[in-house]
């Protein structure tokens, strides 16, 4: 039986006194085996993920070239020459754009073809699951290396085919004023396999005799997927959300480091690079380059509480 | 007999444990070498093989890697440095590591007897004025492993074949420019988009210090409106100039820079802006019969020093080392063995920081390396470093973006001006970057050597 609902409690009622004692051994023994196996995991989280995460912050406070063991404790000084940077507010402002663009693109995308393909009655519908998926499983330097060629104003793949058709090349990775879509793309090309098999999944859960009774009540596609489809895939989709937020600032270095290492004259610039530039790139700021990477870790996580609040509606359960 | 074979005995023995004895003395001895793996390949190998050879016992252990910076920075917090180390200058600081006391100053090495003349010392043979880059308070740290140097590079056979005159001066080159648009060529051609240093280093360097020695000096050193000095203007003009007239491949600045130097080896250009591994770099790609020679910058007027930019690869010690003699050996036979030296410009096909270099080792170089060497050696060219990116790395992204953007005819020269002049302001008022000094003394007394 399908139940579309809020969830109940299903637990039985408290039974007498005998079964309160044996409940609260067999209880004990249950958090125990919970704790016991929760504890590599924890440890694992505490010490490279919480720690780092403790120690970067504590790092940021100090003026630190990363040669040596010398620091100097500056307090907040890091945060308020932050805050004058230009380079910050440019890296900033190309963070949100090219982030926000990059998760509506894929997940609008993503729900649409994994329905798209699900629903098709295409022959082809695996061949063309494989061919979305795959860019997801080439290493990020392939990737990358891939679509530099491919960008190339001189001898790239895509000016040459546009040059076919007649109309003009673009400087897609090397002109100000376009090189941001350019990396976006390349983003929305990367993950969007991942994102679209992951909510192909969830559409193939939902029972076939939930479209069957709609589609006699007279539902088309589109009314199927708005009032079916997405409302019982939302969970999986708010889940992926945070998910892609919190992922994609790496796959987004990757791009950016390897296509455009944040240039021309910082058009591309984002969060992570710059924090990269700062301290591995040669600038030996650590301490600084610290502070940026502690406002990347309060903009993720404020991302991603909003949007879990933004994206939170009543639960539907299959 | 029976006194003789006990003799021989007794001098066999003796000699084995003299031999032993020998040996003992570096068994459980360790030296520790860490590399970044780029165009210089695994030359510490020859060197450390060497020292494997003649010192019985010794084990040496060498790690070559991409991310060799990143593995010094944590070794170092490990306070578990190596002895030698060579990383990328665009990955490590290393001016800030020594300012911090990590890096060993070099002066221990100056009376390490040579292996080829140990009449002379590693003092004798070095040639101090390609290692400026790491002398801070009166002592050097860093030594080159592998020296580049730049100048501008053509095709000796393009050039018989089209009948090009080889320009001795900076109105010969311009006139140049004519010749090789009507062929369907530009003049010239230098890397700008991901070049980093290229444009500064390769092209401008030379031609501002060919109009005025000073003018570069005070970039070095940071002097507020450095940039606005009627020199600096004059070499930007001049650029401007073969960019206006057409004579300059606008393409370098949408191409990187392997794409760039393809442009060159396909021939589109006569002359290219670049440094002295272009021709081990593009091996393979050189069409048959490109005969690549050096050409010494122009200078402004015919009997004028030309200038060129020495680019080396550098290694410094640990001033944690505990292995003194060793890295005494290490450099010893690295400068002064020529059958180690041999086998390292095997694999680096460029300089070393010695003396009259091009006169030993100038055989085994490449043509179009060696002509440059001998050129240096003799003192038609005087090598300069520029400390600028080393000293404000974060002016690299800065050079390149404005680089392309004046090629691109984006960015006119005034702004280029003021946007730099600006940056040195930034720099100047800032507390927190320390203020290099720019020594000026070795290329002033090459320049009065030279005249």
């Amino acid at each position: 039986m399908t139940t579309i609902g809020s969830g109940q409690n299903t637990a039985p009622a408290s039974g007498g006194a005998g079964g309160k004692v044996r409940r609260s051994h067999a209880e004990r023994s249950r958090r125990w085996f919970i704790f016991l196996f929760s504890v590599p995991a924890l440890a694992f989280y505490f010490f490279f993920r919480f720690l780092p995460s403790i120690m970067g912050f504590a790092i940021s406070l100090f003026n630190w070239k990363g040669v040596s063991l010398n620091m100097k404790f500056i307090g907040f000084d890091n945060y308020s020459r932050l805050f004058q940077d230009s380079v910050f507010y440019k890296a900033l402002g190309n963070h949100f754009y090219i982030y926000l663009l990059n998760t509506a693109i894929v997940f609008v995308l993503a729900i649409a073809l994994a329905v798209l393909i699900t629903n098709s009655k295409l022959r082809e519908r695996n061949f063309y699951r494989i061919m979305l998926f795959f860019p997801s499983v080439v290493p990020a330097v392939i990737v990358n290396v891939l679509w530099v060629s491919v960008y190339n104003p001189n001898i790239g793949m895509l000016n040459s085919l546009l040059g076919m058709l007649g109309i003009a090349g673009q400087n897609w990775i090397g002109d100000g004023a376009i090189v941001k879509n350019s990396l976006i793309f390349v983003m929305v090309w990367y993950s969007l396999g991942f994102y679209m098999v992951l909510f192909m999944a969830a559409v193939l859960n939902i029972p076939a005799d939930l479209f069957e009774a709609s589609r006699i009540d007279g539902a088309g596609t589109v009314r199927q997927t708005f009032s079916i489809t997405i409302p019982l895939i939302w969970e999986q989709v708010r889940t992926a959300l945070v998910f892609f937020i919190v992922t994609s600032c790496g796959v987004g270095f990757n791009v950016v480091f390897m296509l455009t290492k944040g240039g021309p004259s910082k058009a591309s610039e984002i969060l992570p690079s710059y924090m990269y530039l700062l301290s591995f790139g040669g600038q030996s700021k650590f301490g600084y380059a610290m502070s940026v990477a502690v406002m990347i870790m309060l903009i993720t996580t404020f991302l991603a509480l909003l949007l879990l609040r933004l994206t939170k509606r009543e639960s539907h359960e299959i | 007999m029976k006194k003789l074979l006990s003799l021989l005995l007794c001098l066999v023995l003796l000699g084995s444990v003299a031999s032993a004895l020998a040996q003992a003395d570096y068994t459980g001895r360790k030296l520790d070498v860490l590399f970044m793996v780029g165009g210089q390949g695994q030359m510490a190998d020859p060197i450390l093989d060497k020292l494997e050879e003649k010192l019985p016992g010794l084990e040496t252990t060498v790690i070559y890697d991409h991310m060799a910076a990143d593995i010094l920075r944590n070794r170092t917090l490990a306070n578990d440095m190596p002895d030698i180390f060579d990383v990328n200058q665009g990955f490590y600081d290393y001016l800030s590591a020594i300012d911090e006391g990590v890096v060993k100053p070099l002066d221990f090495l100056y009376d390490t007897p040579c292996v080829d003349d140990p009449s002379k010392t590693l003092k004798d043979i070095l040639n101090f004025q390609t290692m400026n880059r790491g002398y801070v308070g009166g002592k050097y740290y860093m030594i080159p492993d592998t020296l580049y140097t730049s100048g501008l590079w053509y095709d000796a056979k393009m050039f018989r074949d089209k009948g090009y005159e080889v320009p001795k001066t900076w109105d010969e080159f311009v006139a140049l420019g004519e010749k090789a648009k009507a062929d369907g060529k530009y003049l010239l051609l230098y890397t700008t988009k991901y070049g980093g240093e290229y444009f500064q280093q390769y092209w401008f360097d030379p031609l501002l210090l060919s109009l005025d020695v000073n003018a570069f000096g005070d970039i070095q050193n940071l002097k507020e409106n450095a940039w606005s000095n009627p020199a600096v203007r004059k070499a930007l003009e001049l650029t401007v100039d073969l960019i206006d007239k057409g004579y300059v491949d606008q393409v370098s600045g949408t191409l990187d820079i392997p794409e760039t130097q393809m442009e060159f080896c396909n021939g589109n250009a006569l002359f290219y802006a670049c440094g002295s591994w272009l021709e081990a770099e593009m091996a393979g790609n050189w069409p048959e019969g490109f005969e690549l020679t050096y050409l010494a910058f122009p200078p402004q007027k015919e009997g004028e020093p030309s200038y060129n930019v020495v680019a080396p690869v550098v290694s410094a010690v640990a001033v944690t080392t505990k292995n003194e003699d060793l890295v005494k050996e290490y450099y010893r036979y690295m400068l002064s063995d020529p059958e180690t030296i041999e086998k390292i410009i095997g694999f680096t096909m460029n300089g070393l920081p010695i003396k009259g270099f091009s006169e030993k080792y100038g055989h085994l170089l490449p043509a179009s390396v060696n002509s440059c060497w001998q050129q240096i050696d003799a003192g038609r060219v005087l090598s300069v470093g520029d400390s600028m990116p080393l000293f404000y790395n974060d002016c690299v992204d800065l050079l390149n973006d404005l680089s392309g953007a004046l090629t691109a005819k984006t960015m006119s020269v005034d702004e280029y001006i003021d946007t730099l002049n600006q940056y040195f302001a930034e720099k100047i008022a800032d507390e927190d970057v320390v203020k290099r000094h720019f020594d000026m003394e070795g290329i002033m007394e090459a320049l009065k050597e030279y005249r």
